[in-house]
């Protein structure tokens, strides 16, 4: 392939060439011995093949949005002659590197190794792919180049930064039969009292309440409030976003935290917890249990994008039912910009479902003109509207983005019968 | 500004070439000349990597257009004031490519690598010129029995020809990763 250089200079003496012809002087054709000079030499040194092996080690793989991580690059060469090489570690869009550098420009004698260190950042959360290893080298001019692609490409995964809900508990009517945390209002296995009753030969001797058996003159045994997990599915819900421009990213980014800060609630309460996205595409990971399921869940979280492939009222009350059995508790966070989440919310409603929203107001973060304040305003009574319509068959938490969920939650905890601040 | 010790070689040769296109060129030409050399020393002192190349790209256009319009004072300075220019073009160019920062031990290999570059770049010019200076001679010796022009213009023309067939070329090869194994050990 000729470069745009070697053109450059090709184009160059060809103008000279034509104006010695005009001109009609001969030592203007003078001017072409240093471009073809230049040109030679660089079709003589240019090496047509490259000898080196690559090497990249990395501390992690993954990360959480704002974390860096240390990237070792050792570079060999394997030819028996000396190279200049120029060696650029591709970074992907969106990384930032803190210390060091992915760019080096050695020469190597033969068998000679260097080793590259540099630490890169990631601001945002998604799937990154650091690689491939792009190593050059050129005649000194740079007029013809030699570029060897190593396709050594590594890849990382950036979960989104999530605040851990410690002190709001979520608890449903409906529970599931699996031992867990939530009271589930009938006897059986738990920590709390629930009553006395005659007692049944095989009852353990210590849930005898001897006080009570000498009052009524026949052994009666205590019954405890048996506690249970519930299932739930955090919806996430990213239509309309597309609106909001530059107040988009911080918007989305708090939203996508919420739903992992409620995932990682839900699933460390023992319960199984499983999720649905509807943005660009649509994602979903049917419910479970445990670390495995919240990384799972993170993973998931890692690639949402703003947008709407489908409508949301057809891919909730569609997906829902083959997730989630009714009764169980669906959590929806949603800016609540589309009418069609009305149509979704009503659809599960009439299933039977727990649901509360989150609703993040993205016309609570401050405007940058007056233009823009009176514009949010009437926006925001939009919103308050469709919010006033669905408070009907469901809970509604109104989130300010410039207070934590944690807040927000305790201070609904009033509001939503569902949530509460005692384990 | 670039920081590179090398880059006191290129306001060195900035000012040279400018000093030789002031005594080749004629009035208004090496005024012209001068003024696109302060511009294109301006973009260095700045770093702009991409419009430098521009504005030297045009700078030698503009000084063969210049030649040919008006026969230099002295073809011998005015070949050294196209060698000069075109040095300075590639070192300069080089030099910015060179303008990241990395670790001490790899800033020596870093100053490596340009020392060798920027010295291939000098020896390129200084050869080209002695070439140059040896065509002259042969040139002059030419003169005495001049070429018809349609035979000039033929040899010419088969001059260009050849040379677009050994241009050289750019070459991109992709290697398979060599650190899979590595890798898969990691995991």
């Amino acid at each position: 392939m000729l470069s745009t250089r070697v053109l450059f200079y090709y184009i160059l003496f060809v103008i000279i060439v034509i104006a010695s012809l005009l001109a009609n002087s001969w030592y203007t054709l003078l001017y072409t011995i240093p471009v073809l000079v230049f040109l030679w030499y660089s079709q003589i040194t240019t090496p047509k093949d490259l000898k080196v092996s690559v090497t990249r080690k990395m501390r992690e793989r993954t990360l959480f949005a704002g974390d860096s991580t240390t990237v070792r690059l050792t570079v060999k060469n394997l030819d028996d002659k000396p190279v200049n090489l120029e060696v650029v570690d591709t970074l992907p869009l969106g990384s930032r590197v803190i210390s060091g550098s992915n760019k080096v420009c050695t020469v190597l004698r033969p068998g000679e190794e260097i080793t590259v260190e540099y630490s890169v950042e990631f601001p945002l959360r998604g799937h990154y792919t650091i690689g491939p290893t792009r190593v050059s080298t050129s005649d000194p001019a740079g007029i013809a180049e030699l570029e060897l692609i190593v396709e050594n490409e590594d890849y990382i995964t950036v979960f989104p930064k999530f605040e851990p809900i410690k002190t709001v508990y979520i608890r449903p009517r409906y529970t599931g039969v699996w031992p867990g945390f939530i009271s589930t209002r009938r006897s059986g296995l738990g920590s709390e009292f629930y009553g006395v009753r005659d007692y049944i030969p095989g009852d353990d001797l210590r849930r005898i309440n001897w006080k009570v058996s000498a009052r009524r003159g026949k052994l009666a045994s205590n019954e405890y409030e048996s506690e249970n997990v519930t299932d739930a599915v955090v919806v996430l819900d990213t239509t309309g976003l597309e609106s909001l421009g530059e107040y988009l990213t911080p918007v989305l980014e708090a939203m996508v935290s919420a739903a992992a800060s409620l995932a990682y609630s839900l699933i460390t309460q023992g319960n199984r917890v499983g999720l649905l996205v509807h943005g660009r595409y649509k994602l979903h990971v049917n419910p479970g249990f445990g670390k495995k399921q919240f990384l799972r869940i993170l993973h998931y979280l890692a690639d949402v994008k703003p947008g709407a492939a489908m409508m949301v009222d057809q891919v909730v009350t569609f997906m829902l039912p083959y997730m989630l059995r009714p009764q169980a508790q669906v959590i929806v966070i949603s800016p609540m910009l589309d009418i069609n989440i009305l149509y979704a919310l009503r659809e599960l409603a009439g299933l039977e479902y727990s649901i509360i929203i989150v609703s993040p107001d993205p016309y609570s973060l401050p405007a940058k003109s007056k233009a823009e304040e009176i514009a949010f305003r009437i926006m925001s009574l939009e919103r308050l509207n469709k919010i006033e319509k669905v408070k009907e068959y469901c809970a509604v938490i109104d989130w300010k983005l410039t207070a934590s969920l944690e807040e927000v939650l305790k201070r609904y905890r009033w509001v939503c019968p569902h949530i509460t601040t005692r384990r | 500004m670039p920081s590179h010790y090398y880059s006191k070689i290129i306001w060195v040769f900035y000012a040279l070439s400018a000093v030789l296109v002031a005594l080749s060129l004629g009035g208004m030409f090496s005024l012209i000349e001068i003024a696109l050399i302060l511009a294109s020393t301006a973009l260095f002192y700045k770093k702009e990597k991409n419009i430098i190349t521009v504005v030297n790209s045009v700078l030698l256009v503009v000084f063969i257009f210049f030649a040919v319009l008006e026969p230099p004072r002295s073809i011998l300075v005015a070949l050294a004031a196209f060698s000069t220019i075109l040095f300075t073009t590639e070192a300069s160019r080089v030099l910015l490519r060179y303008e990241f920062k990395t670790s001490p031990l790899l800033e020596s290999k870093k100053h490596e690598s340009l020392k060798e570059k920027l010295s291939g770049l000098l020896k390129l010019v200084f050869f080209s010129y002695i070439l140059s200076i040896v065509a002259l001679a042969a040139g002059f010796y030419l003169t005495i029995i001049p070429p018809k022009f349609t035979d000039a213009t033929l040899a010419v023309a088969l001059l260009v020809s050849l040379t677009y067939f050994m241009l050289p070329h750019s070459y991109r090869k992709r290697q398979k990763s060599n650190t899979l194994p590595e890798r898969i050990k990691e995991t």
